[in-house]
């Protein structure tokens, strides 16, 4: 027969291995689990880095448009150094252009999407920025800003105000080349001579999905030049 | 007894109890498993819950009128094809059969959407004629190939599930879900077996009952931690995803996934509790019995 | 596909420049350094392989933002070393061979390690079914957009995509498995012996 004393150890034996057991193989099991699923882990480990982050559809700011251009500043030729202007963002609405000839009057705004196409002239990341010295990329909608660009003739004035400097461009050339056809382009925009590189959905005035560009290739009269570095 | 037979029983009792409170946890996942990731009802639920298709139709729209703005469509037109044409409902259905045929391993990796290029096809025409363009024969031909193209831009975001690397999933899915029957049923009778080694390895019920307790409070508490920490940490709401639709998705899965582990552990813990008072009641009744002797 | 693999490798690159800096900085010594690098470091059988002037141009946008320190600027070589040692051991000498080899993953993975360094993310938006919708956004620490990189609209033929086989090892569960039924029988064995004895 059991003492009371025996009795009452049983019973606190039993409440401290209710506590501890649990824990133990809390702890154990986890660390099993782990072993046994490491070869299967290991290669999602570096998946989940790539699909969790702190950045997504919740936390994202949509990139809307901050505008930096402030109206023209006057700077039509010299030395435009990096530490003397802000250089454009992505989303930066950082100027204006106008083409003789045509209705073109609209922002210039530095990179594309969808929905900054919606919202004015778009100069692409993959070119460069006025008074750099190289190709200058620009894109917009047929059925919008750049509805009248086929108007532009040869010699035409392009005046592209930023919020650096003021630029001059003459229509050198315009062609009709396709969306795939990279040569056809590709020269002004790697190129040495700054071209500003003008370009639309073609043609214009028909409902159609086309594949073809309508591109206006101006030369550079006057204008600034950027010093990016150092 | 010898205290070092009581000494062996216990040890191994215990580890019994481990294998079983492992057992336990992994019965539990699997089978919320699958009730949850491989039971197409759930994915359909949570796809309704996060509102994916009225997202999708507004990010759908708005490609649209990008894709549009090139052909010189603007975008009134859109306005109305995508209240007549394009629904949400339409989105809905659709997203709803991939699904669908993504469990059943009949991933469509060709989707016919001929009935979407139909509609657009027809309020292209009326647009065109609202707008003076001469229903010519070229401009029909230019109509029926931005029709085509715009199915295939709703096929490109609408048919996120009928991609090839969905459709090797599925086969992936259909060869290994009969292995989860498999798992759950051996796993069910080891831990029987195991519970009934512990039983008759003691003579009174308290006993046989204590390790099974440890054993049922080890898994409520494997199946508590786990998924509390990751719901604590957001894991879910962490999912790299720009698009308000696919994250909604995907993030609606994955915390919803969570926290069915952790009703699974709510009633693993109710067990626990039922044990804990029949072990109770039955050191009761032999107190009684000690007594009346 | 293709499209997508080549914005990953520009991913990497631009990856590397962003830092949380708002100084207005132009193209310093070690942004000049990195430029170079990119340019000229890949040489596979003697020939220099390197992105195309496009991704150079845009890689210099974004370095005009920002300011790239000597401490960041060894992290950031090193990361570059280790791709470059890897995207030689695969031998990737076109766009292509990226998808080809299975590299995709390895290779946004050495750009999210770059971003992590200055505090950065990359996402994904547009569609996941075809890469030429698909768009890789980098987001600076606030969550705003630094760059997007999206092809232009080719339609392309419908790859596969290659996914490298884990070739999983189950040793270590095969061995828990075990062990649990050796438990389960000694118990059992035992189960006689402990029931003749009396308890408390």
């Amino acid at each position: 027969m059991r003492t009371n004393s025996e009795k009452n150890r049983s019973k606190k034996g039993y409440r401290k291995y209710f506590i501890i057991l649990p824990v133990v193989f809390l702890i154990c099991g986890y660390i099993l689990f782990f072993v046994c699923l490491t070869p299967i882990l290991n290669p999602l480990i570096s998946v989940y880095s790539l699909a969790f982050s702190n950045t997504n559809s919740r936390t994202a700011a949509e990139s809307g448009t901050n505008s930096i251009f402030n109206g023209s500043t006057g700077i039509r030729n010299g030395i435009v150094n990096y530490d003397e202007f802000d250089y454009p963002a992505y989303g930066d609405i950082f100027g204006k252009i106008t083409v003789e000839g045509t209705n073109i009057d609209c922002n210039l705004i530095f990179g594309s999407n969808t929905s900054l196409l919606r919202q004015g002239a778009c100069v692409s990341i993959y070119g460069h920025i006025p008074g750099c010295g190289s190709g200058i990329l620009v894109g917009a909608h047929n059925n919008t800003y750049f509805h009248s660009l086929p108007r532009a003739k040869e010699g035409a004035t392009v005046n592209v105000e930023t919020n650096y400097g003021s630029f001059v461009y003459r229509v050198k050339e315009t062609k009709i080349i396709k969306d795939t056809d990279r040569q056809g382009y590709e020269k002004q925009l790697n190129g040495d001579e700054e071209t500003l590189i003008l370009y639309t959905c073609y043609p214009v005035d028909t409902l159609a999905s086309t594949p073809d560009r309508f591109f206006v290739f101006c030369e550079l009269v006057s204008g600034p030049k950027v010093n990016m570095f150092e | 007894m010898k205290s070092k037979t009581k000494t062996l029983r216990s040890i191994l009792c215990g580890l019994l109890a481990f294998f079983i409170s492992l057992s336990l946890t992994l019965i539990s996942v699997l089978t919320v498993v699958k009730l949850t990731v491989l039971n197409p009802d759930y994915i359909v639920s949570v796809m309704h819950k996060s509102e994916y298709s009225s997202h999708l139709h507004q990010e759908l729209k708005n490609e649209f009128i990008s894709y549009g703005a090139a052909c010189n469509i603007g975008e009134d037109f859109f306005d109305k094809a995508f209240e007549e044409a394009v629904t949400v409902e339409q989105i809905d259905s659709d997203t709803e059969k991939s699904l669908r045929d993504f469990y059943e391993n009949q991933v469509e990796t060709e989707p016919d959407y001929t009935l979407i290029k139909d509609k657009l096809f027809q309020q292209l025409k009326s647009y065109a004629s609202e707008k003076g363009y001469a229903l010519d024969s070229n401009t029909i031909g230019n109509l029926d190939v931005i029709s085509g193209e715009m199915s295939e831009l709703y096929d490109t975001y609408v048919g996120t599930f009928t991609s090839s690397y969905f459709k090797t999933a599925a086969d992936l899915l259909s060869r290994f879900a009969p292995v989860f029957t498999y798992a759950l049923i051996g796993l069910g009778v080891f831990a029987l077996l195991a519970a009934v080694v512990i039983f008759f390895s003691f003579g009174k019920l308290k006993n046989r009952l204590r390790y099974i307790i440890y054993a049922t409070s080890g898994a409520t508490l494997m199946l508590l931690a786990g998924p509390a920490a990751a719901l604590i940490m957001k894991v879910g709401n962490r999912v790299s995803i720009a698009n308000a639709s696919l994250y909604g998705l995907v993030s609606g899965f994955i915390n919803n996934f969570f926290a069915a582990l952790l009703i699974a552990c709510a009633v693993m813990a109710v067990i626990t509790v039922i044990l804990h008072i029949i072990r109770i009641k039955a050191s009761g009744k032999k107190k009684i019995k000690n007594t009346r002797q | 596909m293709k499209k997508l693999a080549c914005l990953m490798v520009v991913a990497v690159l631009l990856a590397v420049s962003m830092i949380p800096a708002f100084a207005a900085s132009g193209i310093n010594k070690n942004e000049q350094e990195l430029l170079n690098y990119v340019k000229t470091a890949y040489v596979v059988n003697g020939t220099t392989i390197t992105v195309p002037q496009e991704y150079m141009t845009a890689l210099e946008n974004v370095f005009a933002n920002v300011d790239v320190t000597d401490a960041q600027y060894k992290e950031i070589k090193a990361i570059l070393d280790e791709a470059l040692a890897f995207c030689k051991s695969k031998n990737l000498t076109e766009i292509d061979d990226i998808t080809k080899t299975g590299s995709t993953q390895t290779l946004l993975d050495y750009a999210r390690k770059a971003l992590a360094v200055i505090g950065c993310t990359l996402a994904t938006k547009g569609s996941l079914k075809d890469a030429d919708h698909g768009t890789l956004i980098i987001y600076d620490a606030n969550g705003k957009v630094i760059a997007e990189l999206h092809p232009a609209i080719i339609k392309s033929g419908k790859s596969s995509g290659v996914v490298d086989k884990t070739g999983a090892d189950y040793t270590s569960a095969a061995i828990c498995g075990v062990s649990a039924v050796a438990v389960l029988a000694a118990a059992s064995v035992a189960v006689k012996k402990f029931r003749k004895e009396n308890e408390d």
